[in-house]
């Protein structure tokens, strides 16, 4: 009898004492977390964006529901957009990719975000000069987004085409949402002071 | 007992890694690059000189029936920080690891560590036991992750070694290759230990760590009737 009490008592103890140090952890831990992702969103889209001035955050509702837009300008207007993409069709996992255009929607720069490909595999993808000569410099209509392998006109790193599919499909997706966005976009930009 | 046999064991006689055949998940999911295996080891060390710390210090509070969910609270504890913290101050070395941090908890290595040593030894020995199973780990981790790194991407520490012309075997950075490599270390390491038996005179017998009856955790049953 004694012992049914003081087993799961002590075990209670234990678990009590561990939640109490984790709660104060994360409380501690939570605003640093939320910074470091931050500046890691914040980098990306400084990577990717062409010379800008100033930075304006945008969301405009597109047809599958609003999508945030950071839009970079220079005295004479806008120089560029940044935007994210996210896909399923990664080798494991989804792949999150920040995209930058001018206003003509020509991609200049791309950053992955977030991805668990195969390291040194599907994983060299994230490599920004891979991705400037892969991607950069072209726009939806001066190009067959698929890779070389299906027909279009995108490199792939030799035995990784899952996870360079996987980017042109997020880079399709992203440019096409930018297109529809488009206009309603550089609107919302002109009318601003 | 003395110190430094308890700090060096660790290291080779009783390797983790490839004596004592523990905590394979992580040793064959991370090590595709060096860096990788020594992030894994030194988070995997931390969370084990802590668990060993505490295991020890509250041996005489912990019952003996209820010691394994015990154990697994104070190294899921020290896990969670850890990935915290990760996140918030190496957040480079997260992204990469991120995946494997959580997957500690279930690392054999400590939940052994406190079942074999540090539950029933002072704290002060736990530590260097923690300190030298934990750098012993690492160390296995590196190993096997520089094998995979230069066959695989022909680089080491992410920097090109091998020139374009040398061949790259993708299988090594993948999971294939991860049982490949611990397969040839494994055997390699059992030669030397042949060799050096013979040499020296005395019988050899082949680790018996590595037949999975003699594995601590699949004796609980007889040491839960030890007497206290």
């Amino acid at each position: 009898m004694r012992e049914m009490i003081n087993l799961p008592l002590r075990l209670a103890l234990i678990c009590a004492v561990a939640a109490l140090a984790l709660s104060r952890v994360d409380a501690l831990t939570r605003e640093p977390i939320a910074r470091a992702e931050a500046q890691a969103r914040r980098q990306a889209v400084e990577a990717v964006l062409p010379a800008f001035a100033t930075l304006s955050e945008d969301t405009v509702g597109g047809a599958d529901g609003p999508a945030a837009y950071v839009v970079g300008a220079d005295a004479d207007g806008p120089t560029g957009v940044a935007f994210t993409a996210v896909t399923g069709l990664g080798y494991s996992g989804e792949i999150e990719v920040m995209i930058g255009v001018d206003p003509q929607g020509v991609v200049r720069g791309v950053r992955i975000l977030r991805h668990a490909e195969t390291p040194g595999l599907g994983a060299n993808y994230a490599a920004p000069d891979v991705l400037q000569a892969f991607y950069a410099g072209h726009g939806l209509e001066d190009r067959d987004w698929r890779v070389t392998k299906d027909g279009g006109q995108v490199d792939a790193i030799t035995g990784a085409t899952v996870t360079g599919r996987a980017i042109c499909d997020a880079l399709t997706a992203g440019l096409e949402r930018f297109r529809a966005d488009r206009a309603e976009l550089m609107g919302a930009v002109k009318e601003a002071p | 007992m003395n110190a430094t046999t308890i700090l060096m064991r660790g290291l080779w006689k009783e390797n983790p890694v490839f004596r004592l055949l523990l905590g394979l998940c992580p040793t064959l999911a991370v090590t595709t690059g060096v860096l990788n295996g020594l992030g894994m080891g030194l988070a995997s060390t931390f969370v084990l000189i802590c668990s060993n710390v505490m295991v020890s210090l509250l041996r005489s509070f912990i019952p003996k029936k209820v010691r394994i969910p015990a154990y697994i609270v104070v190294i899921a504890s020290f896990v969670t920080v850890v990935d915290l913290v990760m996140h918030a101050y190496l957040f480079e070395l997260h992204r990469s690891l991120g995946l494997f941090i959580p997957l500690i908890v279930v690392n054999c290595v400590i939940l052994g560590r406190a079942e074999a040593f540090a539950g029933r030894n002072s704290a002060g020995w736990a530590l260097l036991d923690g300190v030298g199973m934990g750098l012993g780990f690492t160390l296995g981790l590196m190993v096997l992750g520089a094998v995979r790194e230069l066959l695989g991407s022909g680089s080491l520490l992410g920097v090109q070694i091998l020139g374009d012309a040398a061949p790259r075997l993708l299988v090594m950075i993948l999971p294939p290759g991860a049982f490949l490599t611990l397969g040839f270390l494994l055997a390699g390491m059992n030669a030397l230990e042949e060799k050096r038996a013979i040499r020296a005179g005395e019988a050899y017998a082949p680790p018996r760590e590595m037949d999975c009856g003699s594995c601590v955790l699949c004796r609980l049953h007889e040491n839960l009737e030890q007497p206290d």
